[in-house]
Order: C-alpha cells, then structure tokens, then sequence
C-alpha cells in the first residue's frame, strides 16, 4: 500500500496552514468506499457509456450544441423565492433574456414560481416534473443549456452537478440588481460585436516556495496547458503566454483581470484562500487566488492581503469584457455549506460556512459595471491536484486542454465543458465498480482515494455565468475590436438577499452555527439578517414566516373562477397593496424589536398650541416639565415637575397617565408581533 | 401643520368611509396625497369632542369601550373561520371573555362564505351570479380601502391631536418604538386630559387592531385557499377572507349588544 501522502490545494487565510494537511491514502480508502451515488450513477454510467462505445450526441437531433436555436435555453429559478424579487431579477435580466429568447425562439423557457427549483428536488424529480428524463437532451422539452439564477443554499450545488452532466449548465447569484443588469449587458455587449479580443491566452500559475501542491499545479498543469496551445498555435491561430512563476503575484493578476493584459482567456493555477465558519472574511475573501508570497506561504498569522486576489481587488476603472477565466484554486467557484471531509470515517458532515455562496471573486469579475467576464470556470470547495495528476501516470490535462481548444474554435463554454463532465462521469463509474469490488476483495487504498478525490475534483468545476457564452475572439481575417466600456447601467436600487429562499438557510432548521457571515464587499451587498436574540419576537422569523407564506399564494393557481376581468385586477391590485402593508408592517416589527432600548415620554406644555409642528418642530416654544425614562432592563429615570418649589402633582399625574399609556401600547405591540408571527408560522409550516 | 395621513374619529356616525372596524373616518386631503402613500412620516389622528366635558367623556368612554371588545373579538373572529374551514363545531365559548361567538350555523357571514366555497369547488364552467360578484366587488373596494389605511398608519410618527368643542387641549407624538411626547396647555385640568389620553389610547389600540386584521386577513385568505378543493385563487382568496372576518366581528359585537340588553 503506498504511502505518499496526499496533497492539496487550499490555505486558511487566517494561519498560513494548509486548509486540509497532507494525509495518507489509508484515511480516504474509508471517504471513499463512502461515496453515495445513489440512482444517479446509472445516469453517469451511461453518459460514460454512450460517449465511449455510440459517440452519441449530447442533444438528440441536433447537429451543433453550441447554436442555441437548436440547443435551447432556459434559466431556473428558486420556485419559493419572493416574487417580487424574482420579477426584479428577470426585469434586471431582461436584456440577457430578450437576446437569448430572440435566438433560441420556442426552445426558450424560463423556470419559476411553481416551475422554478423546489427545495429538495433532485434533478431526476425536476426533470420528470418537466415532462423529461436522463438521457440525451431534448431541446423541445427542456433546453439544452440551463442558467441557474439563485444562491446554492436556495438551488443546491448538487443539484447542479447532477444536472449538468447531459445539460450545460452555469449560475449566477448577485448582490444587487444592478449587477444583474451588467451582468446582461456585458454578456449582450460581447455578442453584438462591441468587442472582437484578440486570440490571446494567458496561464497564470503561482509556485509558493516549498509547496508541494503548487508547484504540481504549475507544472503538471499551466506548463502543460500553455504548451499544448503553443503547439496548436498553427491549428488554433491562438496565442499562448505562460505567466514566469517569479512573476505570477498580485500586481500582475490584478493587470490580468481588468488591468491593461486582460486577455480573452485566462488560465489560474493557485491555492485559494478558506477562513473558519462564519470568519468575518469569509464571505469577501474564502476562493480569493493566493499569488506569489515572495517566499515560503507565511504561517502563524493571517495572509497579508499583498499576497491574495479578491473580488474588491479588482479596481473600479478594470475592464473584463468578454473575458473568460478559469481559477483552478480551492473555493475558486464557491463554498458549499457541509465539508465533505467530515465524511471521513464517517462522521457527521460539519458546516465550513453559514451557508452555502459563490465566491466573490467571480461574482465581481462577472458583473463589473465598466464590462464584466463572460463566465468564470471554478471550483466548488476544495480543490486537488488529481485534477490533472493521475498517480504514476503523472500529468493529464487532456480533458482541460478539449475544453480549451472547443472554446478556441468558437464552441459554447457549456458544450465545451463537456469534456470535463464526460471525465467526472468515467471517473464515477470507476470509483462505483470499485465500491463494489471492495466488498469482495481487498483494494488499494492509494487507488480509491484518487478515484474519489479525482470524482469531487470533476464534479466540482462549475460555470459561474451563463453556459451560452463563447469567448468573442477576432476571427483571423479581421482586426480586433479593443475593450470599451459597456454603456452604464441605469440604477435599479434593490438588494438581493445572499440566501433568496429564507427556509433553505442552514439556521433556520435549527443549526447552530449558521449565523452570521462576514459582510461581503460588493457595493450594494448585504448579509440575511439575523434574529434579535433574546428577544419575545424574532424579526427574521416573522418576516421568514410572511415570505413563505406569500410563497403559498403563489404555489396556488392564479386561474380564477368565473370572475370578470376588471374584477380580477381590481383583485391583483389588492394583493399587491396588501403585500406591501403586510411588508410594511413586518418590517416595523422587525425594527421595533430590533431597535427596542428604551422608552421615553416627555411631558411639554405650551401656551401656543395651534402653531406646534408635528413633522419637525413639535417641541419648539414649548417647556419640558416632565421626563420618564425607561430602560429595556426596568431601570427606569424620572424628572419631576415642580412649580414654586412644590411637585405639580396635577401635571405629575397626568405625565404618569401617559407614561401607562405608552409601557401598554409597547406591550400590546409586542402582543401583535406575536400573533402575527404565530400566525404567519402556523399557515407556512 | 401636517400634510400627511390624517383620520379623524366620528363619533357616533358611521358610513362608507369608515375604516374596516368602524372607529375612524379617513380624510381626503388636497393635491396628488392619496391615503396609502407611503411618503408621509407622520399619519394625524384628530379626536374632535364636544365641549360638554360630560358627554364628551361618555363618548369616549363608550368608543374605547368598543375599540378594546374589537381588540378581543379578533382572534376569535379567524377561530370562528378556521373552525368553519376545518369543518369543526364552533369553537367553545371562551368563558374569560365577555363576548360571545355564534354558532357556526348561525353566522351569515359564514353562510356567505359556504356560498363561496360551493361555487367555486363545482367542477364545471360558470360565472359568478350577480349577487355574489356584487359583494365580491363589494369587499375587493373595502380591503382595497383597508390596505391603504394600514399603509398609511404606519409612518414614523403618529399624532394624536385631541380638541374639544373646538379647542385643541392635547397633542401627542407617538414615535414607531414607542417614545412618547405631549404637548399640553397650561393649567389644563385633570378630566380633560384623561380625554386626550383616551384619544391616545383609542388611536394606538385601533393601530394594534388593523395590524392585527392585516395579519388575520392574509393568514385566513391562505386557510381559505388550502380548504378550497378547486377554483379558489389568491386574488379572490383575499377579499373573501376580509368580507368574512370583518362581518364576523359585526355579527360578535352585535350579538354582545343584544346579550347586553338581555342582562
């Protein structure tokens, strides 16, 4: 049994240290005869199957995958999302929308409401849902390429995975709805010719001193990439640049994603940077690309930020358009909220974060508002270096450069990726035949962990963008259009929520360390609220309760019996307004609960009553004779009226009367809040 | 003064343009200000009293008195329709109260609410009678009016400004979390501030009260949905369940009234 230990991409952003220390093959024997496939095997296997023996088409009688009139496109949203928000979302969308229905014409679908993504749902029940099932696509059922609109605690990263093996499929989730917007019109932008780059591919590899791991990533995988494009170069037409790796730090990263050498192609090879669960970095930073670290990766401490590349790095005046990017780093796509790690001699799964995100990196390069990134290919958690290294065999880069050289010939991201999905599907089947080989004779340890490191590597590269993209690279003939800033994006105020569908947050089922996640740095962003502790009333919850509730109106057909037209809008009209009241008033409890410390009432009197203003000069003219304050624990501070050295006692009590008034409105606001929480949580359950 | 929001309780008259429990009169106010917009900080809430300081207080008396049974009423209100729903008896009187609830067999409200049901759960192609979508149409402008109200009752600030025969005595700024100023004039007597406190009192509980409705509407109109076997959506769902539960409090308070002669 071999004892070389494993090695991995991946460095706590807070010590230095390796996010996951080198480990023996013995310790992953056990992870991964655990590996659970379930029913989906079957799909991987024939995926593996129909490429291997039938060179079968990924989309029934289609000739070109990557012509989305043929193929089909679709974008799915969480089906218990707010609404409005998705109505928001698609409104912000509707460029990106527009132009691809115009192409994919009756092959285009949108997905939401009760269409949408249902929490829970494999891709098997969302396929049979609509009317299909694995195999090859049928664009006339589902389309062929599928944007996932939504966060991954809301629309699973596994259900993504599942679904991208015969589909091609890529997923944003933004901060705020401008981003969206720019997000549509960079894509929009780069495919209506306002910029034709020149073919020119860029891999960046980091070689920290003394690391194992990137010095394999460098050269068992940007070397060889960058070679293989060199070779091709009579063939492609496409200029290779290899990054030196004495030059491969931040400020040069920083010139190759937005800065003046932006290429059309960038290729990233480097540990990404994970915190703890719930570090206050961890939503800005956890994915960011460590670069050269000027010597050894400096532990005992946290990472100075000269040595790592995140999504606020990337400057204000950066232009990306029509970039796409590939990060092969730990947490380069994303975190997803359970370590499979913990897996390990199978114990509970344990939370790495609060909730399962996108990383910001890509999100910025994505929706820049100067001219954004096509797509970013990452990866999902951690990364290993059996991407590209297959044990004895060494270097394997094969399906990486497939994927390179279709997007160089002008091929979709999303067909293209299928190459890599074709590898995770083989990958599986071997790693199954071995699970069932294990159970009647023994089996190299060193040969299992590979299989299951390298099936979580395949499965985890996914398209953060939209999966119809394609670099837009000047064709031989013709002279390059430079880079020119997208026309601004008009303001649409709005803030998406991190998690969309409040119910899918980890918290919310009653685990304990889904709290609070450090605020991203995006302009607009925001965290999901958090529950005022302690309190009778818990905002979140009851504004929680009212979404999900909203969310059963919506589940419910709005075909309605017999009534007239003018009535029935007369009627949505309502429900709108009714809406926004009940919002309205969620969010005054919410606030009444979050922001409840005191109490004061005031007594004045005035012999100018008529000319008071309520708006701003209630006080004006008038003479403070009485105060009473009363603090959240009880303590309560009063200052008496006196008049000739004596107490007004008339004043005094009618000061005292109003001071009852106000502890019984304050007791009865809660009263309501409560109900109104009992309620909305009875009726959403 | 103010250009916002403003009700006025009116004491005793009653018409269309009450609010859902029949406490306050809505004013329309100049210019492009709609009641339901959601611009002002501040909503006005004016008592206007007689100058009789007895009659006055007897009014005030009997409005709070009906406000407070309202408060209570509620809850049982959506009890009575969720029973219905659920097909259950009537819940049982709650003895701590002093009200009492019909049988479900008894209310018209929920007749007109089976009425409904029937209607919509028959499996075949027809449209609404005239009565019925008359009093559909009917509750769709009274929820409409509603929502409005609550809207508007939400500002920052509610003032409450209290004048009788006339005269203004009091006014009260009642900040959302609860702080709380007034305003008084010099030298004013003890009953005649108890006035203005009981203007402050009737203005927040009716507050809590449409609150509460708010809430008992949507939940109820959710119920309602699940209880449909067919037909029923949303956007009927909601003024249906308003209709139901704001006559059920009338037909509570009606039957109180008349237990009340009785005794």
């Amino acid at each position: 049994m071999s004892e070389e230990l494993l090695t991995f991409n991946g460095i706590d952003g807070t010590s230095g240290e390796y996010l996951v220390e080198p480990t023996t093959a013995d310790e992953f024997k056990e992870l991964a005869l655990g590996e659970r496939f379930g029913g989906y095997i079957s799909e991987l296997s024939d995926k593996d199957t129909r490429h291997k023996e039938f060179e079968m088409a990924l989309i029934s009688d289609v000739e070109d995958p990557s012509d989305i009139s043929q193929a089909g496109w679709g974008v799915i949203f969480p089906a218990d999302a707010n609404k409005k928000m998705v109505d928001a979302i698609e409104d912000a969308l509707g460029e990106l929308l527009r132009h691809r229905k115009a192409t994919a014409g009756e092959r285009y679908r949108v997905y939401r409401g009760r269409d949408g993504y249902r929490e829970g749902e494999t891709k098997d029940k969302f396929l049979v849902r609509h009317g299909s099932a694995p195999g090859p696509v049928d664009p006339d059922v589902m389309p062929f390429y599928l944007l996932i609109v939504g966060d991954p605690q809301s629309v699973p990263y596994e259900f993504q995975y599942e679904l991208d093996v015969q589909h091609a499929v890529g997923r944003i989730h933004f901060d705020t709805l401008d981003e969206y917007a720019q997000y549509a019109r960079s894509v929009v932008s780069a495919e209506t010719g306002l910029v034709r780059l020149p073919r020119q591919a860029v891999f960046f590899g980091v070689t920290n001193e003394g690391d194992r791991a990137t010095e394999y990533s460098a050269e068992m995988l940007i070397k060889p990439l960058a070679e293989y494009i060199e070779k091709k170069k009579q063939k492609l037409d496409w200029e290779s640049v290899l990054v030196p790796p004495e030059e491969a730090n931040k400020s040069k990263l920083a010139a190759l994603l937005g800065g003046d050498q932006t290429p059309a192609f960038l290729f990233t090879a480097s540990h990404g940077l994970g915190f703890p669960n719930g570090h206050k970095q961890q939503a800005a930073f956890q994915g960011a690309l460590l670069c050269d670290t000027s010597g050894p990766i400096p532990r005992g401490g946290s990472i100075a930020r000269d040595f790592y590349l995140g999504g606020e790095d990337i400057a204000a005046e950066a232009n990306l358009l029509g970039l796409m990017a590939f990060h092969f780093a730990c947490f380069g796509g994303g975190t997803p909220y359970l370590d499979d790690y913990a897996k390990r001699k199978f114990k509970d799964p344990k939370p790495i974060a609060p909730y399962a995100f996108l990383s910001a990196l890509p999100k910025r390069l994505l929706s820049h508002p100067k001219g954004g990134a096509l797509a970013v290919v990452g990866h999902i958690d951690r990364a290993w270096s059996y991407s590209f290294k297959w044990g004895q065999a060494g270097s394997q880069t094969k399906a990486m450069e497939e994927v390179i050289n279709q997007l160089f010939k002008g091929k979709t991201l999303g067909e293209a990726m299928d190459f890599m999905n074709l590898r995770y599907a083989e990958i599986a089947v071997m790693l199954n035949t071995a699970q069932s080989e294990s159970r009647y004779s023994k089996v190299d340890a060193y040969q299992l962990a590979g299989l299951w490191t390298a099936n979580n590597d395949a499965r985890g590269f996914t398209i953060i963008g939209d999966p119809a993209v394609r670099i837009p690279f000047a064709s031989v003939k013709d002279k390059p259009i430079e880079r020119t800033s997208i026309e601004v994006v008009s303001k649409r105020d709005g803030d998406v929520p991190t998690v969309m569908v409040p119910k899918s947050m980890p918290g919310s089922e009653g685990t304990e360390e889904a709290t609070s996640l450090g605020t991203p740095t995006q302009p607009g962003s925001r965290v999901v609220p958090q529950a005022a502790a302690g309190y009778a009333v818990q905002p979140q919850t009851v504004l929680d309760a009212y979404i999900a509730m909203s969310q059963r109106y919506e589940d419910v057909d709005v075909e309605e019996f017999g009534i007239k037209e003018d009535l029935a809008e007369k009627a949505k009209d309502i429900y709108e307004s009714m809406t926004t009241a009940l919002t309205k008033t969620t969010s005054r409890l919410a606030k009444f609960a979050e922001d409840i410390t005191g109490m004061d009432v005031v007594t004045y009197v005035s012999d100018d009553m008529q000319s008071m203003d309520y708006e701003g000069g209630f006080t004006e003219g008038a003479k403070k004779r009485a105060f009473t304050h009363i603090s959240i624990d009880g303590d309560t501070e009063v200052c008496v009226p006196m008049n000739a050295g004596e107490l007004d006692e008339t004043l005094w009590e009618i000061h005292n009367e109003m001071v009852n008034q106000a502890m019984v409105n304050r007791m009865e606001m809660v009263k309501a809040a409560a109900e109104i929480l009992t309620n909305l949580m009875g009726v959403s359950k | 003064m103010n250009d916002g929001p403003r009700f006025t309780v009116t004491v005793p008259e009653e018409g269309a343009s009450m609010d859902a429990l029949g406490f306050w009169r809505t004013v329309p106010l100049d210019g492009s200000y709609a009641v339901g917009d959601d611009r002002y900080d501040t909503t006005l809430w004016e008592v206007d009293l007689l100058q009789e300081l007895g009659l006055s207080k007897q009014i005030m008396e009997m409005e709070l008195e009906r406000v407070h049974l309202t408060q209570h009423i509620l809850p049982a209100a959506g009890d009575l329709m969720h029973a219905y729903l659920l097909n259950e008896q009537t819940p049982r009187k709650m003895e701590d109260e002093n009200f009492s609830i019909p049988a479900v067999e008894d209310s018209p409200a929920l007749a007109e609410l089976s009425e409904w049901m029937m209607l919509a759960d028959a499996e075949m192609d027809f449209s609404l009678t005239g009565d019925i979508e008359e009093k559909l149409r009917q509750a769709a402008s009274e929820l409409d009016a509603f929502t409005a109200q609550i809207r508007s009752s939400l500002s920052q600030m509610a003032v409450v400004q209290t004048t009788a025969g006339g005269r203004l005595i009091g006014a009260t700024r009642v900040a959302w979390l609860g702080n709380v100023s007034t305003r008084w004039q010099p030298g004013l007597e003890i009953e005649q501030a108890a006035l203005h406190r009981q203007s402050v009192e009737m203005t927040l509980t009716t507050r809590h009260c449409w609150i509460r409705l708010a809430g008992l509407v949507s939940v109820s109109a959710t119920r309602l949905i699940a209880a449909a076997s067919s037909g029923i959506g949303l956007v009927t769902a909601l003024p249906m369940a308003y209709r139901t539960i704001t006559q059920l409090v009338q037909e509570i308070r009606t039957l109180r009234q008349v237990q009340s002669r009785a005794v």
